[in-house]
């Protein structure tokens, strides 16, 4: 099977900053990965990178697929929040079924910075999945989004990957990978590890050091009681 | 001495000023949004101030001043674009550009004197001695306009929605703004005809905040954006004429009174 993206040796810096070392890894069909990794760890940068916004300053990005057959969906913060555009007008299309896809059939005709941040991302997958992609990068979908939402959220991503789509998602929500997504590679400048969601806590450990792990465990518990969230 | 309003329209100089304030108005309205949702609004002033030097330099070396202070004006658009790909901040870039356009603008008057008199009308704008060339200038850059929105509406849509995001879903999105770049710089051009230089951004910002307060969807705000530009042009022909005052004013005036209604509408919705 040849990866949409293959990723060799990759290392960028700004300036004399090194942000990301060595990292290799590939996208292949129908993967559903997770990139997690610390704040300021290169997760944006390596995202930008693969999008083709940065260029690398050594290795290798090699695209199997045209940028049309990429699909992105950024952070919905990064949308000015007095755009006057209605959701009909940003997607540009009467497609009824693309609305039903991805459930935002009520809120078409509503502008879009009036809708839920549940809704928002959904219909920002909703642009995304016009162009028929085989592989969607999302940045951050979740972020400021309420659990119910997220769930929601989460349901539609699995969706469109048994649909065949390719996701790589970006995320600081731990707390639901191990039910979504097949691979999780976590990153701190360098590829700290790359595996199973299974192994998420062996992950985290190997990444962050045990005390994060049994830290964040107990702060996970505690924020839980007090917000139901699950933010790492 | 009242002249009755119908009168008015049977002047040479007036009909030109309704025809080529129409114009500029519509030109105005329709790119004004892109440009402030953009976070664009002070790139006309920055691009007005520069055209200063640009309508300079043509009175000294005899050339028509709309045409140098196009040319400039284009290339400085390009610079603006340049320097910010290199990581300038975008107003510092624009504010460079402002102080090399009034610093050629001084010198020259400096250098050579008597042409203060023709510079202070560009300065402050005269939409009733707008020329024929004025007008067919203003019909061009109109035209211009529709035609790019009608065949980049999409690109130019989305890239105002989010840039990134905008690269993913639009193909043309780079000739589409590169097209804009070159367009704005001609409605600054000929917007400082009807309200000079110094109020030049006035005419593209407000009734872009206008229809901001009106509008529920992006068609609505290039609409009522356009109208408000369209009314208070007309309107502040007639009441300068009347009053004796130079329509510049008049129309800011009104532009910003237009505002002050329809915040207070917004608030109370």
């Amino acid at each position: 099977m040849k990866p949409l993206i293959s990723i060799s040796s990759l290392s960028f810096s700004y300036g004399v900053v090194p942000v990301l070392e060595n990292i290799t890894f590939a996208i292949n069909p129908g993967d559903f990965i997770a990139i997690i990794g610390p704040n300021g760890s290169g997760k944006t940068t390596l995202l930008r990178i693969l999008l083709g916004f940065l260029s690398p300053t050594s290795g290798k990005v090699q695209h199997a697929i045209p940028q049309e057959q990429i699909g992105y969906v950024p952070q919905r913060y990064t949308i000015d929040k007095n755009f006057p555009g209605t959701v009909r007008e940003i997607l540009g299309t009467e497609d009824s079924s693309l609305f039903k896809r991805t459930g935002i059939e009520q809120f078409v005709n509503k502008k879009f910075v009036a809708l839920s941040g549940g809704q928002q991302q959904r219909v920002l997958i909703a642009l995304a999945l016009r162009q028929k992609p085989k592989l969607l990068f999302l940045d951050e979908p979740t972020a400021g989004v309420d659990i119910q939402a997220q769930r929601e959220f989460y349901q539609l991503l699995k969706l469109l990957n048994h649909q065949g789509i390719a996701i790589v998602l970006v995320t600081h929500e731990v707390g639901v990978i191990p039910s979504l997504v097949k691979k999780v590679i976590c990153i701190n400048h360098q590829l700290c590890c790359v595996g199973k969601p299974s192994d998420i806590h062996h992950l985290l450990e190997k990444m962050y050091g045990p005390e994060f792990v049994v830290h964040r465990h107990k702060h996970k518990h505690s924020h839980e009681h007090q917000h139901g969230d699950s933010r790492v | 001495m009242v002249i009755p309003v119908f009168e008015l329209f049977t002047y040479g100089f007036m009909q030109k000023a309704l025809v080529g304030g129409t114009l500029i108005a519509l030109c105005c309205g329709l790119l004004g949004p892109f440009l402030v949702l953009r976070r664009l609004s002070l790139l006309g002033d920055g691009l007005a101030h520069l055209s200063f030097g640009g309508i300079a330099l043509g009175l000294l070396l005899g050339v028509n001043p709309l045409i140098s202070a196009l040319i400039t004006v284009i290339l400085g658009s390009f610079w603006v674009r340049s320097l910010v790909k290199k990581n300038v901040y975008g107003d510092a870039a624009i504010a460079l550009l402002l102080s090399l356009g009034v610093g050629v603008g001084v010198t020259v008057i400096g250098v050579v004197r008597g042409f203060n008199v023709s510079l202070y009308s560009y300065l402050i704008g005269s939409v009733l001695t707008l020329s024929p060339l004025d007008l067919i200038l203003s019909s061009l850059v109109l035209l211009a306009i529709i035609f790019f929105l009608t065949y980049f509406y999409r690109e130019l849509f989305l890239n105002t929605f989010n840039e990134e995001l905008a690269r993913f879903s639009a193909k043309r999105v780079a000739i589409s703004d590169l097209l804009f770049t070159l367009l704005t710089a001609m409605m600054v051009v000929i917007a400082i005809r009807a309200v000079g230089i110094l109020l030049v951004s006035a005419l593209i910002v407000i009734p872009t905040l206008i229809s901001l307060n009106l509008a529920k969807s992006f068609k609505q705000t290039l609409f009522f954006s356009s109208l408000s530009a369209f009314v208070a042009v007309m309107v502040g022909i007639l009441v300068s004429y009347g009053v004796d005052t130079p329509p510049s004013g008049s129309i800011v005036l009104l532009l910003f009174a237009g505002f002050m209604v329809t915040e207070l509408i917004k608030r109370r919705k």
